[in-house]
């Protein structure tokens, strides 16, 4: 783990690994598009309005996803000191705070065909709003202290504390009566959903982590630069 | 404990001394009340369906707006300083200051919001069930808003910031606070939830906003 | 697929959001990197000027 310590080190991986990513993440969503438009059935029940799953679905996860990954990295900072977790959570937190937006939007756009109204205040939704909330507060946090290493140690304990939503955005649609439909893929005894809509929603699924990824190897790259450019104008002001 | 004491009781001696503090808070409270009706129009049905979640929603605005009180003064003439430095662990002095602004605003507003649900109607049987559950919830209230104000202690605007992070974590509040105020029997789900988020915080919250405030201190 | 069904409208909304709001991240993300890249080579190359 603390050989990708190094930022040179990081920066070189990124490097070889961004190639890559980039040309899988468009074949994954040429593939996921294709499946999703063309050869996914209609639902018997809501018809050709089901396709908004397949981008709903994949935003509402990657928002928990990342969400996740910003606590695990800040527990990460915390605990180990790694000087590329803070500025991994600080670079994920806009991309993240991007899916749950879209999914909050693509969510309203399903409710409006099937539920008759854009947005109705259940447990889902609420707490989905919360999480984009958080996100925002997070992104707040850095902008608003202005020395880094101090923002660095808030943010880690607004993203620890926030964590505490991701669970309940989880198990909302089972602790609590909602119109939101529960979970048909992660859950014990397998999914209940139909092989040729469940390969589109994970080809998709992968489009969108892979996306994320390599947004977030770039954010990095520009979150290690920002903090040489800060460094060098320091350095400027001193030297003069 | 007896520091503890010497700490809690000093934010009550300043709280009286300076008033503000329970004052301000409790006139926010009852502009609020006063406000919605005029808002809404004067229909008593409406106004009887709506007044726990109006009452829940004022006193959370109330304590949210006395938050950034908490810590400022401490912290800017250095009073914060000696104290992480004293024998009390930091936590506990959040912990100290959290009740004294639970004592000195939130409680307050709990005990006196039943008087002002009769000026938008509530209904009379919810009225012991809304005062037990504000008052458990207005220690969830008080603690959270110490976090929030230990997150931006330093911060010239950090009002704003302290609405965006800690009004998240109201929402559970708000929910299990309200659904317990309109109960048929006084104790029951929502009101024991609510008690577990009090207890949690109790655990999690001096600990949080001691390390906000010892990034700040450094 | 059935260009014709009912809400169809609604499906193309949702694929035309999410993929201006995924473009706008990717081209925000991207030239940023670009920028603060250029930065820091004018910045180096002003140095490597004053210093010899």
């Amino acid at each position: 783990m603390q050989k990708f310590a190094n930022p040179a080190r990081f920066l070189k991986l990124a490097e070889t690994l961004l190639p890559p990513i980039w040309g899988v993440t468009i074949l994954a969503f040429a593939a996921g598009l294709y499946m999703s438009l063309v050869t996914a059935p209609p639902d018997y029940q809501q018809g050709e309005t089901v396709r908004i799953m397949f981008v709903h679905v994949p935003a509402a996860w990657m928002a928990l996803m990342v969400y996740t990954s910003m606590a695990a990295a800040s527990i990460m900072a915390a605990i180990f000191r790694h000087p590329l977790a803070d500025m991994a959570a600080k670079a994920a937190a806009p991309i993240g705070a991007m899916f749950c937006l879209l999914a909050l939007i693509t969510g309203s756009l399903w409710g409006k065909p099937m539920w008759g109204a854009w947005w109705v205040w259940d447990a889902r939704l609420t707490s989905v709003f919360v999480l984009l909330l958080l996100y925002l507060g997070y992104m707040a946090v850095w902008q608003a202290i202005e020395d880094p290493h101090r923002a660095a140690l808030i943010a880690r304990i607004v993203a620890i504390a926030g964590f505490i939503n991701v669970p309940i955005v989880k198990f909302s649609v089972d602790w609590w009566n909602s119109l939101h439909q529960g979970a048909s893929v992660f859950r014990m005894g397998g999914p209940t959903i139909d092989a040729r809509m469940l390969w589109p929603l994970l080809i998709m699924a992968l489009a969108y982590t892979l996306l994320f990824v390599g947004l977030l190897l770039v954010a990095m790259r520009s979150e290690i630069a920002q903090r040489k450019l800060r460094q060098l104008r320091l350095a400027g002001i001193e030297g003069r | 404990m007896k520091l503890i004491w010497a700490l809690i009781r000093r934010d009550l001696t300043l709280a009286t001394r300076q008033g503000g503090g329970a004052g301000t808070a409790i006139g926010f409270f009852v502009t609020v009340i006063v406000l919605l009706p005029l808002g809404l129009g004067p229909d008593q049905a409406l106004l009887q369906r709506i007044a726990p979640g109006a009452l829940w929603i004022a006193l959370l605005l109330s304590v949210l707006l006395s938050a950034e009180r908490i810590f400022q003064a401490d912290y800017e003439d250095g009073s914060l300083d000696a104290m992480a430095l004293g024998v009390v662990p930091l936590e506990l002095v959040v912990l100290a200051k959290a009740m004294a602004h639970w004592l000195t605003t939130s409680l307050p507003l709990a005990v006196v919001a039943p008087l002002f649900g009769f000026l938008i109607n509530l209904d009379p049987q919810d009225i012991l069930p809304l005062w037990l559950a504000m008052m458990l919830g207005s220690i969830f209230l008080s603690l959270l808003a110490a976090l929030g104000a230990a997150i931006t202690v330093a911060l010239r605007r950090g009002g704003l910031l302290v609405s965006l992070l800690i009004l998240p974590f109201y929402v559970p509040c708000l929910i299990f606070g309200v659904a317990a105020s309109r109960a048929s029997e006084l104790v029951q789900p929502s009101l024991l939830i609510l008690t577990a988020l009090v207890l949690a915080s109790f655990v999690l919250v001096p600990v949080a906003a001691a390390a906000a405030l010892r990034a700040y201190l450094k | 697929m059935d260009w014709n069904a009912a809400h169809i409208d609604f499906v193309i909304a949702a694929y035309a959001v999410s993929f201006a709001g995924l473009a706008f991240l990717m081209v925000f993300i991207l030239l940023r990197d670009r920028k603060l890249k250029r930065q820091i080579a004018t910045l180096d190359r002003e140095r490597d000027r004053r210093d010899g």
